[in-house]
């Protein structure tokens, strides 16, 4: 029985170190080559700069795409958001709270459950309509739920939490 | 009984108004979730007064910027005028724009203050060169005023909003409760109008339970008298046959000399006469006899095949020794359908007898009688007499088979008879589920038809010995 099992040991350890490496994190973060646009601070285990993970667009994007449409309260028309899950940016930092704090540009603040990332496929949009979105139009990072998938989601409770102009990510 | 249609109408009703109170319950419940909904809307008040801060902040950051030895930069500047110009945005587009449409002098406002950023854009961009932050303070300061009763406005549209909005829920909360009410008294209703019901219906069953009891003690009590009748007509007859018996007998051997000559010739002729008073007299009180059994529906038929053409035949034979059919033509028509049905023998022989004298008392002696017999169209079998004597009305026929009349009291002494005759027939006809049939003219003659249903015609019985 030992030599059957024999060949395989190799790529299992391999397999598992890799995975260890992954759950491990600390420092496994490669530094932004551009000006960051996001910082994501709190209980993550993947860092890059002091405690803190920080991202610039290329390394956001790296994280794999994600789109929908929706109606909004801000535009008048179903507008087409394209960017990141927040449940993929959550796992590539290794967050492990229950909370995330996300931070605007003008010190807006709003709380929200670690689990609406996954339940609602809430993303980081990074694009409207096609276009990169710019500070006057709400960019860079607009945090956005998937208004019309759910008719409980309009309600004010998530409006508020969809977060435009993000700075900062705190994970707690 | 009318309260009765009453309650039932009620019943009705009641059920209809509440499947109508179910129905709109439903749509209500659609509308209510609905209603509910709005009233979490995004907060648009909310979103004009951070407005107003990013304004301030913008205020600060320049005059900062402006102030000797500070550490703000040009950048920071352009942040925050960049999201200012976002709020502009927000304005234009979205919740928000429903309330500047609602308010023209606030959409002013608006319209102003993009203008300002327009006009501020360049400015900003340049905010190095001299004299450009005091420019851009100046043009700004005018906006405090009117940004701040932006704000204000909105937040009192926001109210009337929610006002509105709690009306109306009150108004689906007052709807809801007279759904609910009506609903309770529909329900009530229904059942106090089953309990009446209830009610009515069960004193209506005593009411026929008790009538029903009435009914059997009378039907007991007629049985028993119509027993008692029987019984008494039973005894009765009895009683008369036996001395009519002596009457009959020895006025009888007295006529015929049968133990030697009388003598007076008077006296046989005396005995004759008693004799037929006798046969008479028995001839009726049969007649009672058989008139209560068949009253008493008591009359019992001894059915047996008989072959129709050879009972008549035997009859007529009968009826010719007698004296009331005298030299009479009597003819039994051959060219007819005789079936063999199933009768009374006696019965019939009576019936037959009795048309045979009727036809022969109210015609005159050099007349034709004719016996007949058909199939009608419907199958049954109709025996026919016919006479060319007195004949009756179409009223003194409708009557004539009613017990003791006779059609005319002149007539009843002119020819005699009880009357029981046509009414024994009649009744005889009846228990073999056929019936009586008169087809008469005053003067020109009578057809007495005996007609037998189609169910008593059977096949032949051989049981003739030849």
């Amino acid at each position: 029985m030992i030599s059957a099992v024999r060949p395989l040991v190799a790529p299992l350890f391999g397999a598992f170190a890799l995975l260890a490496a992954n759950l491990a994190g600390a420092g496994s973060l490669p530094e932004p080559a551009e000006k960051p646009i996001l910082t994501v601070t709190g209980k993550i285990s993947a860092t890059n700069k002091d405690g803190a993970a920080q991202f610039d667009r290329a390394m956001l994007e790296a994280l794999g795409e994600t789109s929908f449409s929706t109606s909004t309260p801000w535009y008048k028309e179903p507008v087409k958001f394209e960017g990141v899950a927040l449940a993929k940016l959550l796992d590539a930092v290794g967050a492990t709270g229950d909370r995330i704090v996300s931070i605007a540009l003008n010190d807006y603040s709003a709380e929200m459950p670690i689990e609406d990332a996954r339940k609602f496929g809430v993303i980081l949009a990074l694009k409207r309509d096609g276009e990169y979105m710019t500070v006057r139009d709400k960019g860079p990072i607009f945090i956005v739920y998937p208004f019309d998938s759910d008719p409980d989601l309009k309600a004010q409770k998530y409006y508020s939490r969809s977060v435009w102009q993000v700075a900062r990510i705190e994970v707690k | 009984m009318n309260v009765l249609r009453v309650i039932k109408a009620g019943l009705g009703i009641s059920l209809i108004v509440f499947t109508v109170a179910e129905v709109s319950v439903s749509f209500a419940i659609v509308d209510r979730q609905k209603a509910l909904r709005e009233v979490a809307r995004y907060n648009m008040v909310w979103a004009v007064s951070q407005a107003v801060g990013e304004f301030y902040r913008f205020e600060e950051r320049v005059a900062a910027y402006g102030a000797p030895g500070t550490a703000v930069d040009s950048d920071e500047v352009q942040l925050r005028f960049d999201i200012l110009s976002n709020r502009l945005d927000i304005f234009r587009h979205g919740d928000v724009k429903e309330f500047t449409d609602a308010k023209p002098e606030q959409g002013q406002t608006v319209d102003a203050f993009g203008r300002l950023l327009t006009d501020l854009d360049p400015l900003v961009q340049a905010i190095d060169r001299p004299g450009t932050t005091p420019r851009i303070l100046e043009l700004a300061q005018p906006f405090e005023a009117k940004l701040a009763r932006l704000a204000a406005a909105a937040n009192e549209y926001g109210g009337d909003q929610t006002s509105a909005d709690q009306q109306r829920l009150m108004q689906l909360h007052w709807m809801f409760s007279s759904i609910a009410v009506a609903l309770v008294v529909c329900g009530l209703a229904f059942i106090v109008l089953l309990f009446v019901q209830n009610r009515l219906l069960t004193k209506a069953y005593e009411t026929l339970r008790s009538l029903a009891d009435e009914l059997r003690a009378a039907k007991d009590a007629a049985d028993a008298a119509s027993e008692a009748k029987s019984r008494f007509l039973a005894t009765i007859s009895h009683e008369l046959r036996t001395p009519l018996n002596a009457v009959i007998g020895f006025s009888e051997i007295i006529a015929k000399e049968t133990f030697g000559p009388v003598g007076q010739k008077a006296y046989r002729e005396y005995a004759a006469d008693i004799l037929d008073s006798g046969q008479h007299m028995l001839e009726l009180v049969d007649d009672i006899l058989i008139m209560a059994k068949l009253d008493a529906g008591r009359y019992e038929l001894d059915l047996v095949r008989l072959e129709l053409r050879e009972t008549v035949d035997r009859t007529v034979n009968m009826f010719r020794g007698t004296k009331q059919a005298g030299r009479r033509s009597i003819t039994v028509d051959s060219d007819g359908a005789w079936p063999w049905i199933e009768a009374d023998e006696r019965a019939m022989r009576q019936m037959l007898l009795n048309l045979l004298a009727n036809a022969a008392k109210f015609s005159e002696p050099d007349t034709p009688i004719e016996v007949q017999c058909r199939f009608s169209s419907d199958g049954d079998v109709v025996l026919s007499v016919t006479d060319r004597g007195i004949g009756m009305t179409p009223q003194e026929a409708a009557q004539v088979v009613n017990a003791f009349y006779q059609a005319d009291s002149r007539i009843a002494r002119r020819y005699e008879g009880t009357g029981l005759g046509l009414s024994i027939v009649s009744g005889l006809m009846g228990c073999h589920g056929g019936r009586l049939s008169i087809d008469s003219e005053p003067g020109i003659g009578s057809r007495i038809s005996l007609i037998f249903p189609a169910s008593a015609v059977c096949t032949p019985a051989f049981v003739k010995v030849a």
